[in-house]
């Protein structure tokens, strides 16, 4: 099972890589037509567009498994453990509730924009407003986990909360 | 409500209505939303109407606006065609050469093809409602190389909006057309990333780029509009009187911002030329080489888009 | 009022259990449209504002400069450019402190925003300062908060947006803010002067000798020749500033693999990975500043600014303090550009009535406006320079807070002197 997620997790983190790839790839060739034949793509700013909202977004998800969201741990740190428990629920319970806004209104959005595309590349709106929605569900689904490791796991809950290792981290520092 | 809704003169029972623009308040626009609109429906509603305006995009983008009406979360907005991949008769707004001036796009736009085209845009946006048909700008070229006649466009690099329709033009000038965002088009006209742009003079002054451009040349090649549209479910929920209210203070809003539009050309037109830009008005021969040069544009909008011929025809045969 | 207050209580309750930042502005956005009522709290306005909030051009510079940055690590620029600095400073108390206030103002002439400059030069700086034995949170408080000088110095972005919300002169803006991007140095200089005296870090490394120092030039030259590249390029045309980060990409690539030969494959794959993690996480922390930032507009903060400045028209000196201590207050929880949109329309009439240069008055509100870069809860430079650096936010704000509070003092000096900034102005236009 948890083998299957660090699949697909990683299989998440290759996608927003090659998001990336193509973003930088996309607005150097833009740089060099405009030099080199002095044109340049209309299309090409879309596309980069897409992939950095999808990256975004896919990259969001990947960054709450990990627990690398940006927050301040100083209350739950010094509270005691039956506190800790407590204080850990209300943040997976905002989390879901603020997770279902978004994929509801972005049902919304992506119903409503069904026969809409975009400009330039005739890319349409409801894949572009469809990835709140990916983005919504996939970290409820992750905060239900971490509720039910809260009740299952004896895992302290500041281990729960503590970012995982980046497997890139090392190659950063040195 | 606890917030600014309740802050109505007639002690907390007035319905607000929040109209979002994407422009700075200087626009002809967006200054009779300010002006006379505001006046006109809260004077008239005896105060159980307030408007609030919000403008320079701080309720949304265009696209954000538009979704917003249509949801309801906005009352009412100020807003280009960004509905036009859906409803491709908006096009109609982008449409290059289609006036023999600014004059005549007000008749158009103030007369009997804009309460025909409302008619139909409520069929095919059933949540809202069509008010009226505003200025947003004429559209001229501006450069930091001589550009004063037609064959000047030849090799010289212009930031275009990303849409077929305007980078088609600059493309068949013999330009050669970029994309830059609108955040980073000062300081890319600056440096010379690109050497011009087209967007209607009071953008050129809005936005401050008259400090880094030498040449205007005031083609008018789209002269394009900015539609008033309300919420249907709110309009609908108003008396009958107040929804009279709000639509005929709209129309009048939308006549008084095309006389403005009108008068401010000449303004920006002084303003620019002060600051010791050349601009040059293209005269008819020009005109009509323009014209004559960017027809495989509108050649393929036509072939393209079958309700065109009729509404173009339409629209030039209105005096 | 009310409104504004709930608003603020939501969220820095919300962070203070651990609430994740960017859910917390969610949550306080959500949590104050209820109190609203009517259609605040749709769903569908909601996601379409954080969509607003992702999708901008403008700063993909931050995955390209994040990207860039560990590519040149990877690839053994930053150990070259490590020991070029180290033969002039080496020796000399925090002297890579000195490096990095430098690297920020020559950075600060070539891009216009706080957090793309954070984001390309906090990857490389910080953990080079830690590389080389500094305490890393403190590296990383000295990276943010020497980078505010960023959209200070010309070009830059809130310059742009005031200038155009005001009506001004951006060229005069951009002249004007020459000199106080100059102060903003020296304050930093200052107190990292104070600051480090404690640690007392400085190399150990005998003086170079006359060969070893051209040695480490030549060697370094290529990583050297890449700022060089950027400036000239941006300067020049050659290339907008978001194109900047990529032109950074593809050079660190080049001397990576081929010159250097430091940096493989799978590497770059890697150094991909990771920067595109890293600015999924800061995008989507500004786009929920996005959301907040919207809901403090329709909340009524225009009304309450000015109902609060009325009564000073009459005394501008003590107008202009009031106001930068409510642009410094609003900064805790407001983003830049959004705060600028919303006070500058306000505030125009008022300053015309109170007779303040608007001009002068823009530089001074930009700068206390940025300083909530840096101001928690809600300071995107420091949520950059935290990622950037693999540092916590809860160990970042106490180094931050000395040059805050110094840069602080030093908006209410230009708000008492307005010829420190009018002077050298009438010097440069
Ligand atoms: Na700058
Ligand atoms: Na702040």
């Amino acid at each position: 099972m948890t083998n299957a997620m660090d699949k697909l997790f990683r299989g998440i983190q290759i996608l927003i890589a090659i998001f990336l790839g193509i973003m930088i790839l996309l607005t150097f060739l833009n740089v060099i037509m405009r030099y080199v034949f002095s044109s340049g793509f209309v299309w090409s700013e879309e596309i980069a567009r897409i992939c950095f909202i999808y990256l975004v977004y896919l990259g969001t998800i990947d960054a709450y498994r990990d627990n690398r969201h940006l927050g301040v741990e100083m209350l739950v740190a010094r509270a005691k453990p039956g506190a800790q428990r407590v204080l850990y629920l209300a943040i997976q319970g905002i989390v879901i509730w603020m997770m279902a806004i978004l994929t509801i209104g972005s049902f919304t959005l992506a119903k409503q924009g069904l026969r809409d595309k975009w400009v330039a590349t005739g890319y349409p709106v409801f894949l572009i407003a469809g990835i709140g929605v990916v983005t919504g569900a996939s970290i409820i689904l992750l905060a239900l986990a971490n509720v039910i490791k809260v009740f299952t796991a004896k895992t302290p809950i500041l281990e729960l909360m503590a970012p995982k290792d980046d497997p890139d981290a090392e190659f950063a520092v040195e | 409500g606890l917030g600014p809704a309740s802050s109505g003169d007639s002690g907390g029972a007035a319905t607000v209505i929040k109209v979002g623009d994407n422009w700075n308040q200087t626009h002809p626009m967006a200054a009779v939303m300010d002006g006379l609109f505001k006046e006109q429906v809260e004077e008239k509603s005896g105060g159980t109407l307030t408007v609030e305006t919000y403008h320079s995009g701080t309720l949304g983008n265009e696209a954000d606006l538009w979704a917003g009406v249509r949801n309801g979360t906005i009352e009412m907005v100020v807003i280009g065609t960004v509905m036009n991949q859906e409803y491709p008769t908006m096009l109609i707004s982008d449409w290059p050469w289609l006036y023999r001036d600014v004059e005549h796009a007000k008749a158009v736009w103030t007369g009997e093809v804009a309460e025909e085209l409302n008619v139909a845009f409520n069929e095919k946006f059933p949540e809202t409602r069509i008010l009226a048909w505003g200025p947003n700008s004429a559209r001229t070229f501006t450069s930091n190389k001589k550009l004063e006649g037609v064959d000047d466009f030849v090799g010289q690099k212009f930031r275009m909006p990303a849409n077929p329709i305007h980078v088609g033009l600059a493309e068949n000038l013999g330009a050669s057309a970029q994309v830059i965002p609108l955040g980073e088009l000062f300081s890319a006209l600056e440096t010379g990333v690109v050497d011009g742009q087209d967007n209607g003079m009071v953008t050129v002054v809005s936005e401050g780029l008259y400090e880094v451009q030498k040449y205007v040349y005031e083609t008018n090649h789209i002269i394009a509009t900015l539609e008033v549209i309300a919420n249907e479910s709110f309009m609908a929920g108003l008396t009958e009187e107040q929804q009279t209210i709000i639509t005929e203070a709209a129309q009048a809003a939308a006549v008084q911002a095309w006389d403005d539009y009108i008068a401010s050309i000449a303004k920006d037109r002084e303003f620019l030329v002060g600051e010791g830009l050349t601009v040059t008005t293209p005269s008819e021969a020009d005109r009509q080489a323009l014209i004559t040069k960017t027809q495989p544009v509108v050649d393929k909008l036509l072939a393209e888009n079958d309700w065109a011929q009729e509404l173009t025809d339409k629209i030039r045969a209105v005096k | 009022m009310l409104l504004l207050t709930l608003f603020l209580v939501y969220l820095i309750g919300a962070i203070a259990i651990g609430v994740p930042i960017a859910f917390a502005l969610l949550f306080c956005s959500v949590a104050t449209g209820l109190h609203m009522g009517g259609t605040a709290t749709n769903p569908a306005i909601i996601s379409a504002q954080l969509m607003r909030g992702t999708d901008s051009v403008t700063m993909m510079a931050l995955p390209f400069f994040v990207l860039a940055g560990e590519l040149m690590n990877r690839g053994g620029l930053t150990t070259r450019l490590i020991s070029f600095a180290n033969i002039f400073v080496g020796r000399v108390r925090g002297g890579l402190g000195y490096v990095t206030i430098f690297a920020c103002l020559m950075f600060a002439s070539l891009v216009g925003s706080a957090v793309a400059s954070t984001a390309a030069l906090g990857a490389i700086l910080i953990p080079m300062m830690a590389n080389s034995g500094y305490n890393r949170a403190k590296s990383a408080g000295l990276v943010a908060s020497a980078n505010l000088v960023s959209p200070i110095m010309p070009p830059s972005v809130p310059f742009i947006v005031y200038g155009v919300a005001a009506g001004v002169s951006i060229k005069s803006l951009f002249m004007g803010g020459i000199a106080p991007a100059v102060y903003l140095t020296a304050v930093m200089c200052i107190i990292w002067f104070i600051v480090s005296r404690k640690d007392n870090i400085r190399s150990t490394d005998p003086r170079p000798t006359a060969a070893e120092a051209a040695k480490i030039f030549l060697d370094g030259l290529w990583a050297l020749l890449l700022p060089v590249i950027i400036l000239v390029g941006l300067r020049s045309g050659v290339f907008t500033a978001t194109e900047a980060g990529v032109v950074a990409v593809v050079y660190a690539l080049i001397v990576g693999i081929f010159v250097y030969r430091e940096l493989k494959l799978p590497e770059v794959f890697t150094g991909l990975v990771s920067g595109a993690k890293m600015s999924a996480v800061v995008m989507f922390l500004a786009a929920t500043a996005q959301v907040a930032g919207y809901f403090m507009t329709i909340s009524g903060l225009p009304k309450i600014v000015i109902a609060l400045l009325e009564p000073l028209v009459e005394r501008p000196t003590l107008l202009m303090v009031v106001l930068m201590v409510i642009v410094l207050v609003v900064g805790l929880a407001m983003d830049v550009v959004p705060t600028i949109l919303i006070l500058t329309p306000i505030l125009v009439p008022v300053l015309n009535a109170a007779g303040i240069d608007l001009v002068y008055f823009g530089i001074v509100f930009v700068l206390a406006n940025v300083l909530g870069l840096t101001s928690p809860p809600v300071g995107p430079v420091l949520n950059v320079a935290c990622a950037a650096g693999r540092v916590k936010m809860d160990e970042i704000i106490a180094p931050v807070i000395p040059y805050w509070l110094a840069q602080s003092a030093l908006v209410v000096v230009l708000a008492l002197f307005p010829p420190l900034i009018m002077v050298p102005l009438g010097w440069l236009v």
